[in-house]
């Protein structure tokens, strides 16, 4: 009967002082929280848009009673809609962009954004039992939102993809994919810069066509 | 007379380390690129033949099943280097973490063949002797392409020969003890080797088709396995998933000159 008192009073005691830890830990990060809340404001519509992207995404990839060129097709029309392959090929492309026309920007712009839709839309049954948890978000220089994201399940459990956003035009859209610390815009201009070293754009576009064309009729076999 | 060798091969290493870093490094992340191009094409050429033709052989007859189960347990069998790293980088967490991890795989994971602290909740953590140097400073080298084990900076190369040896004087009381062998260095190293080769066939059977399809939408397939390779390894060292880790300070500023023609967009052709 002591024991059990003894046990409640401790109980209370420690409930007691873990709530006015608490409320003395809640007082001293107040303006913490208020700064962290400034940032949720700015992070708040590209996560969103990430968020209902990612969402959509994952859907239409658990459909795998529908045909591929469907799926895709849908994957495709989400992804124009939050890709910024205007920003991406100046990036990927940096001081070449200059030398452009832009007729030439033009082409290199919608073929770089077929091989991307191409390459990374493809082999849809890798991942139709995935799903994606958008954990975060944070501000970088130049007034971009890196968006956090985690894959859960499937073959590639655990990878982490960070998209990074950029306000254009009133419009948050995506100008980077970071892949467990893998850019992609850093990946391609490397890759670019080669082969601009040894010829021209005019060389790239053609490598670019090749590629597209060779997935499409190789898709086109498939299906 | 064992520690002096040691001693000795401690101070040639750090000397390599010091002494490329002085003056060949300067020029890029790849001073030897004409070489390391003819090891890549070399490579490439033992993949097409031999292991591509291994790996899908092992996939026709190892259930995917038994690929995970495997790659789980040398994920099991190397997590005391890690451990080691968590340490030696004074990562606590990371460190109680790992070794939550050891211990419920051994026990409940069947000896690390399932990955039960996965399922549980406990985070995976990837450290190696080249993170903890670069973690204390030292810079990554030159890029080295390695006949057969493929891409490494000279840090991290250095690194896992001293990780793989320490795993196996680690491992070897166990196969001293289970086979009654009295394995000397050489035999030691063979084992090694032939784990770290099982471990790579079966690596390379489980991402068969990513790494062709990487291969087929390269423009430069060695540029691309470079870039990804130097990225992936810096974000390690960092800890950073999130953004590019490689100094690349220019990789999301535009031209000064874009910046008038800021409204011109192609999007919608």
């Amino acid at each position: 009967m002591t024991s059990e008192q003894t046990t409640q009073g401790i109980a209370r005691r420690v409930f007691t002082r873990g709530l006015l830890s608490a409320l003395v830990v809640q007082l001293a990060f107040v303006p913490l929280t208020i700064a962290a809340d400034g940032e949720d404001a700015l992070v708040a519509e590209p996560t969103k848009i990430i968020d209902e992207a990612a969402q959509k995404i994952v859907a239409v990839l658990a459909r795998t009673e529908e045909p591929a060129e469907v799926r895709i097709g849908e994957i495709e029309e989400i992804a124009y809609e939050i890709f910024d392959f205007t920003t991406m090929s100046k990036l990927v492309l940096a001081r070449n962009w200059r030398k452009l026309d832009k007729e030439k920007r033009a082409e290199f712009v919608r073929e770089f954004r077929t091989h991307l839709s191409r390459t990374y839309g493809t082999r849809l049954d890798n991942f139709s039992d995935i799903g994606v948890d958008v954990y975060g978000a944070q501000i970088e220089v130049r007034n971009d939102v890196t968006v956090k994201s985690r894959v859960v399940g499937g073959q590639f459990d655990g990878s982490e993809l960070a998209y990074r956003m950029r306000n254009r035009k009133e419009e948050w859209k995506i100008i980077d994919v970071v892949i467990e610390g893998v850019s992609l815009v850093s990946n391609y201009r490397s890759q670019f810069a080669t082969v601009l070293n040894g010829g021209t754009i005019d060389d790239l576009i053609t490598k670019l066509k090749d590629k597209n064309f060779v997935v499409e009729s190789g898709e086109a076999e498939a299906g | 007379m064992n520690s002096a060798r040691r001693t000795a091969a401690c101070s040639l290493i750090a000397t390599l380390l010091l002494s490329v870093n002085g003056c060949a490094w300067r020029e890029g992340p790849d001073p030897l690129e004409g070489a390391n191009r003819k090891v890549f094409a070399f490579n490439e050429g033992l993949d097409r033949h031999v292991l591509e033709p291994a790996a899908t052989a092992w996939d026709f007859v190892v259930p995917d099943l038994a690929q995970t189960a495997l790659d789980n347990f040398f994920g099991h069998l190397n997590m005391p280097v890690v451990l080691a790293h968590d340490i030696l980088q004074g990562k606590p967490i990371a460190a109680f973490e790992d070794l939550a991890r050891i211990t419920h795989n051994a026990v409940f994971g069947f000896g690390g063949f399932y990955d039960i602290a996965t399922r549980l909740g406990i985070p995976e953590n990837d450290e190696d002797l080249g993170q903890t140097l670069g973690y204390y400073g030292v810079p990554a080298g030159p890029y080295l392409m390695v006949p057969i084990l493929g891409p490494y900076t000279l840090r991290d190369g250095v690194g896992e020969i001293i990780d793989t040896t320490a795993t196996g004087y680690l491992y070897s009381p166990a196969w001293q003890s289970a086979r009654t062998l009295n394995l000397d260095t050489a035999e030691l190293w063979g084992v090694s080797i032939g784990q770290k080769g099982l471990e790579l066939l079966n690596l390379r059977s489980i991402y068969d088709e990513e790494l062709e399809q990487s291969r087929r939408d390269a423009f430069d397939y060695y540029v691309f396995v470079r870039n990804a390779y130097l990225q992936s390894r810096a974000s390690k060292v960092a800890d950073k998933t999130d953004a590019p880790a490689i100094d690349e300070d220019d990789l999301y500023f535009l031209d000064e000159e874009f910046e008038e023609e800021e409204e011109e967009d192609y999007d919608d052709f």
